[in-house]
C-alpha cells in the first residue's frame, strides 16, 4: 500500500554542517522501522525530510517511487506525521481537534466524526474525547496526537517520539495499533529512545552523528526483508 | 540578580516597551485631565460672562435725593464709598431732565437728559472740548443738527426749581464745548444704555447732554447712579455662592441709603455661571472617572499578560531550586520598572499638554490641578502595581507544571463573576436614577452611560462563548474547519474574553461620547442657524427699505448670496416681524420644515404673483391735471417714483393746479433708465395742509419723451390707486372723474383719524400675504402687522409656521419688497440687515457698500456657535470624545501586548495544523480570523452598547444653560457609531495584522532554502 526510499540523503539546516550525511533506508509497506539515536542525532530532520518538510542537499526521498520533496501544497493522507509536541490545538477538544483534521483532509464530516470517535475509543480516549486539549494529560495529549495522525489512513506514518509520555500499558496498546496499521499496509517509521519499543520494530535504524548504521538489518530492503 | 533582570527585559522588550508606553499615556493623560477640567471651569466662567449683554453684568444704584437728605459736597466719592466690591469697575454718575430752549427766533424747547458721568470724554467722539466747566456742554451731534449748533455757540437749557412758591423754570445759559458721537455704544461702560438716546440714531428717546460733575449742582431733581459693571475675569475663580452674598449685604447696604438698586440680570448671570460649572465639572469629571477606569483596565490586562509570559521563568527558577522569592522578586521588577518609569514620565508631559490645551490658571487653582494630577497618576499607578502584585502573587500559589505551561491556564473566576454582577447591578440603578431624575441626576446617574456601556459588554462577552461553542460545532458539522478553529479560539482561549471586554468597552465610550458630541453639536447648530438666520447677518444703514431691496439686488443680481430684511421688534400685542425678499430665501441657512414648509412654497405663499408696476422711463414726466380749493389756496401734486437700479426717491412737484386741465412738465433725469410710480400727494400752496373739500385730477401721467408701463397699468384707473393703511390714516377719496383720476380731500370729522393726503399705485397684493408663528390675530378686528417701522398694515394670515428663522417661536414673515408698497413712506432705518449666505462670495461686503449701503455690524453664524461651544456641556462632550480616543489608543497597546504573549503560541500550533492537511487558504483563515474576529465582535458589541448607552446619556443632557428649549434636542444618528466602529476596526485591525506580518516575517526568516536551524519552520510550514 505505501513504501518509502531514501537514498543517500544528507540534510543540513541553512549553510551549517549537514545534520544528516549519506543516509539510505528503505522501507516497504507493512512494516515498522525503528529510528533511534541520542537527542540531536537527527531522527526528527530525517522523519521531516521523510515527510518532505525539508529539502535534501543531496540525494532523494522517495514515497511510493514519487519525490518527497517538495511535499504536497495539500499533503493528502499519503504520508502522515505525527509530531513530537503533538502539534494539537489547545482550544479545540480531543474529538475535534481529530475531526478538523479530517475535514481539513476532505473526509465527509460525518465520517470524520466516526473516525474520530473509533480512533479515540481505540487509544482509550471515549472519556475525555469531549475535553479541551489543555484539560487532557501529557500521555493523553500524545495518544489524541496519534489517534489523530492515525485516523488520517496514510500509507506512510511517522511518529516522532510519540511514546515518551506514555505509560507502559499505553505504549502497548500503540505499539500495537502501529503493527496493525503495518499490517494494513502502511510503512510506519517511529523514531524513539525507548529499547523496548525499537525491539517491537522490524528493523532499527540508529543515528549517530548524522549518519545511520543499521542494528538488526540491513538499511536496505532487502535488510528489512530479512527481519520479516 | 541585577544582570538576569536587565536580560530579562531585554529579550521581553515588546512587552516592556508597550508597558511603558501605556504606563506614559496613563500618567499623561491624567495628569493632563484635572488641569484640563479646572482650566475649563475657569474659562466657562469667564466665557458665559463676556458674551452677556451689557445690563447682564451690571449693578445698578440710583439715589434722588429730595429735600430731607443733603447731598455730600462729593456726591460721586461718597456714593462709590458706600459699596464697590472687587473686580467690578465702578461708573458713578448724576442725571437730571431738563429742555433745550431753542433760539429766541423760534418757539419751543426739546426735552433733554442734563448728564454727568465720570469718564465720559474718553468714550466719546468730540468735535471740540470735553466739557470742564460748569457752564460748559456737550451735545449729541444729531441733536447739535438738529438745533443747527456747534462747538462754541450759546444756548440755553431750561429746568425747574422748586421753592415755597413752587415750582419754577430756570433758564441756564451754556455754551456748547463740544458735539460728541460715542465710540461704541455696546461699550459696557453705557451700562443699561440709558443715556445713549437720540445721537446714535436709536429709538427716539431723549438726547443726552453732557456736563461736568459740578454743573449738576445746578440742577434739582437730581438722579445719582452707581454702576457697577462686574470684570469677567472674575468669574475665573470667584465662588458664585461667595459673591452672591456679598452682593447681597452691599445692595441692602445701599438701600439703607435710600438707593434703588438693580442686579436682577448680574444675578441671573451669575446663576448661569454656576451652571455652567458645574455642567464643566460634570462632563470632564465623569470623563476623568472614565479615563481612570480605562487605564486601570488597560495596566491590569497588560500587566497580566506580561505575568503570564514570565511565569515561565518563576517555574523554572522553582525547578532548579531557587529560592521562589528570589525569581518572584526578579520577574515583578520586570513588569514595576517599565510601569513606574511610563508613569512617572506622564506627569510632566501630561501638566504641559494640560498647560497647552487648557491655557492659564488663574489664582491658586493651579495648585489644586497639580495636586489633583499627582493623586490620580498615583492612584493608577498605585493600581498598576496592586495588579501586578496580585498576579505575581497567583504565581506562587501556582504548581511548576502550571508554571510551565505554554500559555494562560483556564481558571474559574468566581471573584470577576461577582464583579461583573456587582457592575450590571450598578447599572440597573445608574439607569433607573437617569430614567426617574432625568437632567438633574448627580451621583450615580452621572455614570450611567458609562455603566450601560460596561454591563452590556460584559453580558455579551456570557453570552458570545456560548454561541461560539455552539458555532465550533455547527462548523465541524457543516465541513468548516476554518471557522471552527476560528470559533473554537474565540470561545476558549484564556485571556480572550478580557480583551474583548476591554475592546468592547473602549469602543462603546469612544461611541457614546461621539454620538453625545454629535449630538450635541447638531443640537447647538440647529440653535444658532434659527438664531443667526444666515450665516453672516450684517447690520446696515439704507436710506429706507426700497433703498435697501435695490442695494442688495444690485450687490447681488443672481440671487444667491444675499436677502434684503427689514427686522422689526415686537410692537404692543404685535409680534416680531421679518420683512424678507423672498425671491432669495434659499440664503437662510439650515431650512426648516418648522418655517412653513419647503423654501419655494413659503416664498409662494408670500409673493403670490409678481407685482403690477407703473414704470416710466424718462428724463421729463409729464402730467395732465387740474385742481381747486374751495379755500382758493393754489393746489399742487407730488408725484413720487423710485429709480428702479438705485431704489432712490424721485420727487416730482406740479403745480399751482388750475381747474381745467393742463400738462406740467418737470425734469427727471434720474427716469432715464427707470422709474416706479409710487404715489401722488395733495399739496397746498403753504405749509398749511390743504383743506377739506380740495380735489385734484390727474388726466395723464406720462413721459415727456417716452413712455413705458406694464400692460395692465394705467395710471388714472381709481382702481390702481388705494390710500395710505394705517390704522388712523384718513387718506383722500379715490374716484374717477371721466378718464381722469380724481383725489378728493376729505373733511377730517374724527379726532381718532389723521389725515395722510398721500394716494399710492396699488402694486402689491392688500392685505398683505403673512405667515406666522405663535402669533394670533384679533378673531373680530381687522388683523395688522407692522413690518416696516410706521403704522401697522392689514394683512392676510396666508401660512402659519412653528418657528421664524431668528425669532423663534413667535413672529412673522412678509415679503419686503410687497411691505415696502404698502408701506412707501416708511422713514425709520432701525433693523435693516443683509443676511448672507455661506456660499457668498469674499468681496460680497465692499459690493453692498459699494450699492449704498453702510455695514454697521456683522453677526456670524460661526460667532453663535462659538459661543455654545464655550459652553459646560460643550465642554465635557469634547473631553469624553478625547477620553475614548484615549481609550483606543490604549487598547492597541492591549491588543499588541495580548498577541505578543499567545500569538506565538497559536502560530505553533496552527504550523503543526498545516502538517496534518489543512490548507494555506484555511490555516491564513485561522491564523488571522481569529483576532480579527475578536476586534471585529467587540466593534460590533461595542457600537450597539455605545448607542444604548448614547440613549440613556440623552435623559441626562443638561440643555442650556439659559433655558434656551425652541427646539428639541437632536435626535441620536447612527453615523457616529459607524464612524467608530470603522475606524476602530481600522486601528485595532492594523495593530493585530502588523504584529502577524511581524510574527510571521520573524517565522519565515531563514527558512529561504531551508530552515536555519533544527527548530525553526520549515518553508512548508511557515507558507
Amino acid at each position: 500500500m505505501g513504501s518509502i526510499s531514501v537514498d543517500r540523503l544528507t540534510v543540513a539546516y541553512g549553510n551549517a554542517v549537514p545534520v544528516l550525511r549519506d543516509v539510505s533506508v528503505d522501507v516497504p509497506e507493512g512494516r515498522i522501522l525503528a529510528v533511534t539515536g541520542w537527542s540531536g542525532a537527527g531522527k526528527t530532520t530525517l522523519l521531516r525530510a521523510m515527510a518532505g518538510l525539508l529539502p535534501p542537499r543531496e540525494g532523494t526521498v522517495t514515497v511510493d517511487g514519487a519525490p518527497a520533496w517538495p511535499r504536497q501544497r495539500r499533503p493528502g493522507r499519503s504520508v502522515v506525521i505525527i509530531p513530537q509536541d503533538n502539534g494539537l490545538l489547545t482550544a479545540l477538544t480531543a474529538v475535534e481537534n481529530i475531526e478538523a483534521v479530517l475535514i481539513a483532509n476532505q473526509i465527509r464530516p460525518g465520517e470524520a466524526r466516526r473516525l474520530a470517535l473509533h480512533w479515540l475509543e481505540r487509544l482509550g480516549l471515549s472519556a475525555q474525547r469531549d475535553q479541551v486539549v489543555e484539560e487532557l494529560s501529557g500521555g493523553q495529549q500524545q495518544r489524541t496526537a496519534i489517534a489523530r495522525g492515525l485516523a488520517l489512513q496514510g500509507s506512510v506514518v511517522l511518529a516522532d517520539e510519540v511514546l515518551s509520555e506514555l505509560d507502559a500499558a499505553s505504549r502497548g496498546m500503540v505499539l500495537e495499533t502501529f503493527r496493525e496499521e503495518a499490517n494494513r499496509g502502511a510503512a510506519v517509521i517511529l523514531a524513539t529512545h525507548d529499547a523496548e519499543a525499537a525491539a517491537f520494530c522490524d528493523a532499527e535504524l540508529q543515528l549517530t552523528g548524522g549518519t545511520a548504521r543499521p542494528r538488526r538489518s540491513s538499511t536496505r530492503l532487502i535488510g528489512m526483508e530479512m527481519v520479516s | 540578580m541585577w544582570d538576569v533582570i536587565r536580560s530579562a527585559l531585554v529579550a521581553r522588550r515588546g512587552q516592556a516597551l508597550i508597558l511603558l508606553a501605556i504606563a506614559w499615556l496613563a500618567g499623561t493623560a491624567l495628569a493632563a485631565a484635572p488641569w484640563y477640567a479646572v482650566s475649563a471651569r475657569q474659562q466657562v466662567g469667564v466665557a458665559t460672562a463676556e458674551r452677556a449683554a451689557a445690563p447682564e453684568r451690571l449693578v445698578s444704584a440710583a439715589w434722588r435725593p429730595d429735600s430731607s437728605h443733603q447731598v455730600p459736597d462729593a456726591p460721586v466719592e461718597a456714593i462709590r464709598d458706600l459699596f464697590t466690591p472687587a473686580g467690578f469697575t465702578s461708573v458713578v454718575g448724576a442725571k437730571a431732565e431738563a429742555e433745550l430752549l431753542l433760539r429766541p427766533t423760534e418757539d419751543g424747547s426739546i426735552s433733554i437728559t442734563v448728564a454727568f458721568r465720570e469718564g465720559v470724554c474718553g468714550r466719546l467722539v468730540l468735535i471740540g472740548e470735553c466739557a470742564s466747566a460748569p457752564d460748559e456742554v456737550m451735545l449729541p451731534a444729531a441733536l447739535a443738527d438738529e438745533v443747527d449748533v456747534g462747538s462754541g455757540d450759546e444756548i440755553a437749557i431750561e429746568h425747574f426749581e422748586r421753592d415755597a412758591s413752587g415750582v419754577r423754570p430756570v433758564a441756564v445759559p451754556v455754551t456748547v464745548s463740544g458735539v460728541y458721537a460715542t465710540v461704541d455704544p455696546r461699550d459696557p461702560y453705557w451700562a443699561d444704555a440709558a443715556l445713549l438716546g437720540a445721537g446714535e440714531n436709536r429709538e427716539p428717546d431723549r438726547a443726552t447732554v453732557f456736563v461736568a460733575a459740578p454743573a449738576m449742582r445746578d440742577y434739582q431733581d437730581v438722579t445719582y447712579t452707581h454702576d457697577l459693571t462686574i470684570d469677567p475675569s472674575l468669574l475665573a475663580t470667584a465662588d458664585v455662592d461667595r459673591l452672591n452674598s456679598d452682593l447681597g449685604a452691599g445692595l441692602d447696604e445701599l438701600r439703607r441709603h435710600d438707593f434703588e438698586v438693580g442686579a436682577a440680570g448680574l444675578y441671573a448671570l451669575l446663576e448661569r455661571v454656576d451652571r455652567e460649572r458645574r455642567n464643566v465639572v460634570t462632563g470632564v469629571g465623569v470623563g476623568v472617572l472614565l479615563l481612570v477606569g480605562l487605564t486601570w483596565s488597560a495596566l491590569v490586562v497588560v500587566v497580566r499578560e506580561a505575568a503570564l509570559q514570565t511565569q515561565a521563568d518563576v517555574g523554572w527558577w522553582r525547578l532548579h531550586g531557587a529560592p521562589a522569592g528570589r525569581g518572584w522578586f526578579v520577574v515583578l521588577v520586570q513588569g514595576v520598572a517599565p510601569l513606574t518609569a511610563g508613569a512617572v514620565a506622564g506627569v510632566p508631559c501630561g501638566l504641559i499638554l494640560g498647560r497647552v490645551l487648557g491655557g492659564r490658571i488663574d489664582g491658586d487653582d493651579g495648585r489644586m490641578a497639580t495636586l489633583l494630577a499627582m493623586v490620580l497618576v498615583g492612584a493608577t499607578l498605585a493600581g498598576g502595581l496592586f495588579a501586578m502584585v496580585a498576579a505575581q502573587l497567583r504565581t506562587l500559589r501556582m504548581p511548576v507544571r502550571d508554571l510551565l505551561h505554554q500559555g494562560a491556564v483556564r481558571r474559574r473566576r468566581w471573584l470577576r463573576s461577582m464583579a461583573e454582577i456587582v457592575l450590571i447591578a450598578l447599572a440597573a440603578g445608574a439607569v433607573g436614577q437617569a430614567v426617574t431624575v432625568g437632567s438633574d441626576a448627580h451621583g450615580l446617574a452621572l455614570l450611567a452611560p458609562a455603566l450601560t456601556s460596561a454591563a452590556l459588554v460584559v453580558m455579551a462577552s456570557w453570552i458570545i462563548p456560548r454561541v461560539l461553542r455552539w458555532l465550533t460545532s455547527r462548523a465541524l458539522r457543516g465541513g468548516r474547519p476554518a471557522l471552527a478553529l476560528v470559533a473554537a479560539n474565540l470561545a476558549r482561549l484564556p485571556g480572550t474574553r478580557r480583551v474583548f471586554t476591554l475592546a468592547g468597552v473602549v469602543v462603546a465610550v469612544l461611541t457614546t461620547a461621539l454620538v453625545g458630541y454629535d449630538v450635541n453639536e447638531r443640537t447647538e447648530a440647529d440653535r444658532a442657524a434659527l438664531e443667526a438666520g444666515a450665516d453672516r447677518v450684517v447690520s446696515v444703514l439704507a436710506d429706507d427699505p426700497a433703498h435697501l431691496l435695490s442695494a442688495v439686488r444690485m450687490a447681488d443680481p443672481d440671487g444667491t448670496s444675499a436677502m434684503a430684511v427689514v427686522e422689526q421688534p415686537t410692537t404692543g400685542d404685535m409680534p416680531p416681524v421679518l420683512a424678507v425678499d423672498s425671491t432669495r430665501l434659499a440664503v437662510v441657512t439650515g431650512w426648516r420644515a418648522e418655517y412653513g414648509g419647503a423654501v419655494d412654497e413659503l416664498a409662494a405663499v408670500l409673493r403670490p404673483q409678481e407685482p403690477d408696476v407703473t414704470v416710466l422711463r424718462t428724463e421729463r414726466i409729464r402730467v395732465d391735471a387740474a385742481g381747486r380749493s374751495p379755500s382758493r389756496t393754489a393746489l399742487y401734486a407730488s408725484v413720487t417714483l423710485r429709480e428702479q437700479e438705485s431704489g432712490e426717491p424721485v420727487q416730482a412737484v406740479f403745480g399751482p393746479l388750475r381747474q381745467t386741465p393742463e400738462t406740467y412738465t418737470a425734469g427727471t433725469p434720474e427716469c432715464a433708465s427707470g422709474c416706479r410710480l409710487v404715489g401722488v400727494e395733495v399739496l397746498a400752496d403753504d405749509s398749511e395742509p390743504p383743506p377739506s373739500g380740495a380735489w385734484v385730477e390727474i388726466h395723464r401721467v406720462s413721459g415727456g419723451d417716452q413712455q413705458q408701463s406694464s400692460a395692465s397699468a394705467s395710471p388714472t384707473d381709481p382702481a390702481r390707486w388705494r390710500p395710505a393703511l394705517g390704522p388712523r390714516d384718513l387718506g383722500p377719496l379715490i374716484s374717477a372723474a371721466g378718464p381722469a383720476l380724481r383725489l378728493r380731500i376729505p373733511d377730517a370729522s374724527s379726532a381718532a383719524l389723521s389725515r395722510n393726503d398721500q394716494v399710492f399705485v396699488a402694486d402689491a397684493p392688500a392685505p398683505l400675504p403673512v405667515v406666522t408663528a405663535g402669533w394670533h390675530p384679533p378673531s373680530v378686528a381687522e388683523p395688522r402687522l407692522a413690518p416696516l417701522s410706521g403704522p401697522p398694515v392689514p394683512v392676510r394670515p396666508a401660512a402659519t409656521a412653528s418657528l421664524i428663522p431668528r425669532l423663534g417661536e413667535t413672529g412673522a414673515v412678509v415679503d419686503l419688497e410687497y411691505a415696502e408698497r404698502q408701506q412707501p413712506a416708511t422713514v425709520g432705518q432701525g433693523g435693516f440687515q443683509v443676511w448672507v449666505s455661506s456660499s457668498a462670495h469674499p468681496a460680497i461686503l465692499e459690493e453692498l457698500e459699494a450699492a449704498g449701503l453702510t455695514v454697521l455690524e456683522e453677526e456670524t453664524l460661526s460667532d453663535h456657535l462659538g459661543r455654545l461651544a464655550a459652553s459646560g456641556s460643550a465642554v465635557g462632550a469634547r473631553f469624553a470624545v478625547v477620553v475614548g480616543i484615549i481609550g483606543v489608543v490604549l487598547l492597541v497597546g492591549v491588543l499588541l501586548a495580548y498577541a505578543i504573549r499567545e500569538r506565538p503560541f497559536r502560530r505553533a500550533e496552527w504550523a503543526a495544523l498545516r502538517i496534518q492537511g489543512l490548507s494555506v487558504k484555511q490555516r491564513r483563515v485561522v491564523e488571522h480570523g481569529g483576532l480579527f474576529a475578536a476586534v471585529g465582535a467587540a466593534v460590533v458589541v461595542g457600537s450597539v452598547a455605545g448607542l444604548a448607552a448614547a440613549a440613556v446619556g440623552q435623559l441626562l443632557r443638561p440643555g442650556f444653560v439659559d433655558g434656551w428649549s425652541v427646539l428639541s434636542t437632536s435626535p441620536v444618528r447612527p453615523i457616529p457609531a459607524l464612524i467608530v466602529a470603522a475606524t476602530a476596526a481600522a486601528v485595532l485591525g492594523a495593530a493585530a495584522w502588523s504584529v502577524d506580518v511581524a510574527l510571521v516575517r520573524r517565522t519565515r526568516a531563514g527558512s529561504v532554502g531551508g530552515p536555519a536551524s533544527p527548530g525553526a519552520a520549515t518553508p512548508w510550514e511557515a507558507a
